[in-house]
C-alpha cells in the first residue's frame, strides 16, 4: 500500500495533511502516535445531515472508564457496523444511543448523543418517544412468552396505538384490522410473514432462533422506528440463519438506518457501509468507509485488529 | 501399582448371562426389599406382627427372612474374598461405610449393654466397643470381606433375635426409669425395616461386585428404598385416616333417580331434608350437608365446619395474595438491592417462622375489640392472612427474580413503561410461581387451630351454618368503621381443624368416628384447594409455553 492510496480512498472532504499519518505507518508500536492522529482517522465525512451525531461521549461504570470520548457521525439510512475486541466498549455505545444505559445504575454518562439534530441526554427528553424511533435488536433473541401475533403488536398496544382491548372490542372501536394490517407488515419486512403467517397465534418461543430473530426484528419495526440499533444479532445463530439475518439488514438499511455492533469482521465487510473499529480502553480508534478500513486502514492497530495479530 | 496392558476376562464390554453371585445378591435383595415393606405394613398395624400365615407368624417369617439375607450376604462375601466368584472389590470398605456400620454395633451393643447390665455407666463402653469393632472391621480389611461380614452379620443377628423369638409379638420391654414399654408389636417392624435396609445395602454391593460399581448399586438400592419407603408412609398417613374417616363420613348417605317426567309432578316420598334435587337426581349426604343436631336423633353434620374453613382460607388468601405479590412487586421490581431489601426479606423470614400462637393472641387483642368485640370468621381471616402474607411475599419475590431480564430489556428497548412491562410480561411469567407459593400457604392455614381458637371460634359444634353472605356488614364513619348487624362476616363460626381437636379434647369416646370423618373431610377440602391451584398453575404454564 501506498501513502497516496490512503488520502485518495479517504474521506469526501480530506482536511489533513498526510505527513503524520505516514509517520505512524512506518511505526510499528503505534502508541503516541496514534492519538495525535486519531481525531482525524475517526473524522468520516459524508454528504447530507447525519442521523446520529454523537460528541465526547464518555460512560463510566463505577470506577470503570467503559467509553472514553467517542464523537462520531452516523449517516442515515445505511448500516454502520461496530466492530472490535470484546470489552472495547462498542455495547456500550450502542446501548448509548437510546438511552438503554439508564437501566443500569452504576452507569454514569457524559457528552452529547443528537438524533436528528436533537440532544437525547438533556433534561425532559421523552424516553418513550426517543425509544420508539431508535429501536434495539438484542444478541440473544428475546420474543415474549406470548403469540407471535401478541409479540408485533405488544409495542403498539402498550403505545396505545391499537386498542384491541375488551372494552373496545365491546364498544365496537377495536382497531384488530388495523392489527392484522401491521403484523403482517412487519413480519414482511423482516423476511418472516411466510413461514408464521398460518400459526399467529403460537407461542413465540415455538420457533427457531433464526425466526426468534426475526420476530424480534418485526417487533422492533411495529413501533415505527427510525434508527434500529442491533447488538450481535446473529451471533446466537447457525450460519443459514445468519445470512438470512445478514440479506434482512442491507434490505432494511433503504428505509432505515441501522447500527450493527458485530464480533465477526467478514459479517462487518458484507453488510455495511462504514465501519467503526473499538479497541480496547473503549476508544473509538479509526471510523471510516467498510472497504478503506478492510483495505488499507490508517492505523496500525487497526491493521493489526483487522488481520489477527491483536485482539 | 501396575498399569499393565494385558486384558482380564472382566474387562469385556459386554457382560454375558447373569452370573451365581448376581442371581443370588439379587435374590437377597428383593427379600430384603420384601422384609423392608412387609415391616412398614406392621408398622402400621395393616399386617400385625403375630398374625399366622401358614402355621407360623408374620414376625417368624421375618426373621427367617433375614436370618437369610444376613446369612447369604456374609457368605457371598466370604466367597469373593475365597476368590470363587470375579469382583473388583477396593481395599477397604470406604469412610462412610465404616460409619454407617459402626453406628449400627453402636446401637447394638447399646440396646444389649443395656438389657443385661441395666443403664448403668456400663452400656455407653459396650456400645462404643461393639461400634469400634463394627466400624474396624469394615475400615480395615478388604472391602468383600469387611462389608459383608460387619453388615451381614447385623442382619443375621437381627433375624436370629426375631426368629427365636427373643423380640417376638408378645415381647415387652420397660427399662426402670423409663415411663415408655415398647412392644413386640412396635419392636419386630422396626427391626425388620431397619435390618431389611442394611440387608439389601450390602446385598446390592455383592451384586455390582463391590468397587465403584458395588457402591453406585448399594446407594442406588439405599437411595430407592429410603424414597419408597417415604411415599409408603405418606400413603399409609392418608390411608390410616381414610379408611377409619370413610365410614362416618358416607353414613347415611342417600340418592336416587326420578323415573320420567311424570313424577316431576308427583315425586316419590322423600324425606324433607333432600338438599340436591333435580328434576331427575336427589342426593342427600348428612355428614357434609347438615348441622350438629342438638336433637339424639339423626346424624351429626359439619356443614357450618366446612363453610367456616373454607370461607377463612377465601378470606386469607384475597387479603395475602394482592398484598404479598405487590409487596414482592415493589422489592423485585423497583426497590434497589440494598440493605433496605434485605431487612425486609429477613423480617419476612422471620414473620413465616412466628409461630401461630403469637399470631392468634396478637389477633385477640387487636382485631376482636376493633371487630364487634366478638369472636368472628373476619379476624381470622384477617389473622391467617398475615400469616400467609411472609409466604407468598418470599415466593413471589423468587418467582419475580427469575423472570428473565431479556423480557424487561426487550420491553424498555419497545418504549414500553415499567409498569406496563411488569403487568403484560413480567407478572404472567411469574405467575406459575406465585400460584406454588399459594398453594403451599394454604396447606398452611387451612390445618391452623390455635388462631382460630382465639379469634374466630365459639360453639365447636354448630347447628347453623355461619350466615356469612346473608347480612353483609357495613363501614361506618365512625370508629371501629365497621357496622356489627346480627348476621354477618362478623360472626363467630367453627372450623373443621378446630372441631377435631374439640371432639378429641371433649373425650367423646363413642364419638371419634365423628372426628375421624372430621378429618377425612379436612383433608379432602385442603386437596380441592389445592386441585384448584394445580389447575391454574397448570393453564398458566401451558399459556407461558404451550
Amino acid at each position: 500500500m501506498s501513502e497516496t492510496d490512503v488520502t485518495q480512498t479517504g474521506t469526501d472532504a480530506p482536511t489533513t495533511a498526510n505527513d503524520p499519518q505516514s509517520e505512524t505507518q512506518t511505526h510499528t508500536t503505534a502508541g503516541e502516535t496514534d492519538e495525535r492522529t486519531q481525531e482525524e482517522w475517526t473524522n468520516f465525512t459524508f454528504p447530507g445531515e447525519p442521523k446520529l451525531a454523537v460528541e465526547d461521549l464518555d460512560v463510566y461504570y463505577g470506577d470503570d472508564h467503559a467509553l472514553n470520548g467517542v464523537s462520531m457521525d452516523i449517516p442515515r439510512e445505511s448500516v454502520t457496523a461496530l466492530i472490535g475486541p470484546s470489552g472495547c466498549g462498542k455495547s456500550t455505545f450502542l446501548r448509548c444511543l437510546n438511552r438503554m444505559n439508564d437501566r443500569i445504575n452504576a452507569a454514569r454518562i457524559d457528552g452529547s448523543v443528537k438524533l436528528d439534530g436533537e440532544e437525547i441526554y438533556q433534561e425532559g427528553v421523552d424516553l418513550v418517544e426517543l425509544r420508539k424511533r431508535v429501536g434495539m435488536v438484542f444478541q440473544a433473541p428475546n420474543p415474549f412468552p406470548k403469540s407471535i401475533r401478541d409479540n408485533i403488536a405488544y409495542g403498539p398496544r402498550k403505545h396505545g396505538e391499537l386498542n384491541t382491548g375488551l372494552v373496545a372490542r365491546l364498544l365496537g372501536r377495536d382497531d384488530s384490522d388495523e392489527e392484522e394490517a401491521l403484523v403482517e407488515q412487519s413480519l414482511r419486512q423482516a423476511a418472516l410473514w411466510d413461514e408464521v403467517k398460518d400459526r399467529l397465534d403460537d407461542n413465540a418461543l415455538g420457533l427457531s432462533g433464526g425466526q426468534q430473530q426475526r420476530l424480534c426484528i418485526a417487533r422492533c419495526l411495529a413501533v415505527g422506528p427510525e434508527v434500529i440499533l442491533m447488538d450481535e444479532p446473529a451471533s446466537a445463530l447457525d450460519p443459514v440463519a445468519t445470512s438470512k439475518i445478514e440479506d434482512l439488514i442491507e434490505d432494511l438499511a433503504e428505509d432505515y438506518t441501522v447500527v450493527v455492533v458485530t464480533h465477526s469482521m467478514q459479517q462487518a465487510a458484507r453488510i455495511s457501509d462504514q465501519t467503526a473499529v473499538f479497541l480496547t480502553g473503549g476508544e473509538l480508534v479509526e471510523y471510516d468507509d467498510t472497504d478503506k478500513i478492510f483495505e488499507n486502514p490508517e492505523s496500525q492497530r487497526v491493521e493489526d485488529y483487522i488481520t489477527g495479530k491483536f485482539g | 501399582m501396575s498399569f499393565d496392558t494385558e486384558r482380564s476376562s472382566t474387562d469385556t464390554l459386554v457382560s454375558g448371562d447373569s452370573s451365581t453371585r448376581e442371581l443370588v445378591s439379587g435374590g437377597l435383595v428383593a427379600l430384603s426389599f420384601a422384609s423392608f415393606t412387609v415391616g412398614l405394613l406392621a408398622l402400621f398395624q395393616y399386617l400385625p406382627a403375630d398374625t399366622p400365615v401358614a402355621g407360623t407368624t408374620v414376625s417368624t417369617l421375618l426373621g427367617a427372612a433375614l436370618t437369610v439375607v444376613g446369612t447369604g450376604v456374609v457368605v457371598l462375601g466370604a466367597a469373593s474374598y475365597g476368590g470363587l466368584f470375579e469382583t473388583e472389590p477396593g481395599h477397604t470398605g470406604g469412610l462412610a461405610s465404616a460409619v454407617f456400620v459402626g453406628a449400627l454395633w453402636f446401637a447394638v451393643g447399646g440396646l444389649v449393654g443395656a438389657q443385661t447390665l441395666g443403664l448403668s455407666t456400663a452400656w455407653p463402653v459396650v456400645a462404643l466397643l461393639t461400634g469400634g469393632v463394627g466400624a474396624a472391621v469394615a475400615l480395615v480389611a478388604r472391602e468383600d470381606l469387611g462389608v459383608t461380614l460387619s453388615a451381614g452379620l447385623f442382619v443375621l443377628l437381627s433375624g436370629l433375635v426375631v426368629v427365636t423369638g427373643l423380640v417376638g409379638p408378645g415381647w415387652r420391654w420397660g427399662p426402670e426409669n423409663f415411663s415408655v414399654v415398647l412392644t413386640g408389636a412396635v419392636g419386630v417392624p422396626v427391626i425388620a425395616l431397619f435390618a431389611g435396609l442394611v440387608g439389601a445395602w450390602t446385598a446390592a454391593r455383592v451384586y455390582g461386585g463391590f468397587g465403584p460399581q458395588g457402591r453406585q448399586t448399594g446407594a442406588y438400592v439405599l437411595v430407592g428404598t429410603n424414597a419408597a419407603g417415604m411415599l409408603a408412609l405418606l400413603v399409609s398417613v392418608v390411608g390410616f385416616i381414610a379408611v377409619r374417616g370413610f365410614g362416618p363420613m358416607t353414613e347415611g348417605i342417600k340418592y336416587g333417580l326420578f323415573w320420567g317426567p311424570w313424577t316431576w309432578f308427583n315425586p316419590p316420598l322423600v324425606d324433607t331434608w333432600v338438599i340436591l334435587e333435580g328434576p331427575i337426581v336427589w342426593f342427600y349426604w348428612p355428614f357434609v350437608m347438615e348441622g350438629y343436631t342438638t336433637v339424639g336423633s339423626g346424624i351429626d353434620g359439619i356443614l357450618p365446619a366446612i363453610v367456616g374453613t373454607v370461607w377463612l382460607v377465601v378470606g386469607a388468601v384475597a387479603l395475602a395474595v394482592p398484598l404479598g405479590v405487590g409487596a414482592a412487586l415493589f422489592l423485585t421490581e423497583y426497590a434497589d438491592e440494598g440493605r433496605f431489601t434485605s431487612l425486609v426479606e429477613i423480617s419476612t423470614n422471620g414473620l413465616w417462622s412466628t409461630p401461630s400462637i403469637v399470631y392468634g393472641l396478637f389477633g385477640l387483642a387487636f382485631f376482636v375489640p376493633r371487630l364487634g368485640n366478638t369472636n368472628s370468621l373476619l379476624a381470622g381471616q384477617l389473622v391467617l392472612g398475615f400469616m400467609l402474607l411472609p409466604l407468598v411475599v418470599i415466593t413471589s419475590r423468587e418467582s419475580l427474580k427469575s423472570v428473565p431480564d431479556e423480557y424487561r430489556d426487550a420491553s424498555a428497548a419497545l418504549g414500553v413503561s415499567k409498569w406496563e412491562t411488569i403487568k403484560s410480561v413480567v407478572l404472567p411469567a411469574s405467575l406459575p410461581g406465585v400460584i406454588t407459593g399459594i398453594i403451599l400457604g394454604i396447606g398452611r392455614i387451612a390445618g391452623e387451630t390455635a388462631p382460630i381458637l382465639l379469634v374466630t371460634t365459639s360453639d365447636p359444634f354448630p347447628a347453623e351454618v355461619a350466615g356469612v353472605i346473608q347480612g353483609g356488614f357495613r363501614f361506618t364513619s365512625a370508629f371501629p368503621f365497621v357496622a356489627v348487624p346480627d348476621v354477618n362476616l362478623v360472626q363467630s363460626s367453627s372450623a373443621l381443624p378446630y372441631q377435631l381437636f374439640a371432639v378429641i379434647g371433649a373425650g367423646l369416646g363413642e364419638n371419634l368416628d365423628f372426628a375421624w370423618g372430621t378429618a377425612l373431610v379436612l383433608l379432602l377440602v385442603v386437596m380441592s384447594f389445592y386441585a384448584v391451584g394445580v389447575a391454574s398453575r397448570i393453564y398458566f404454564r401451558r399459556k407461558l409455553d404451550q
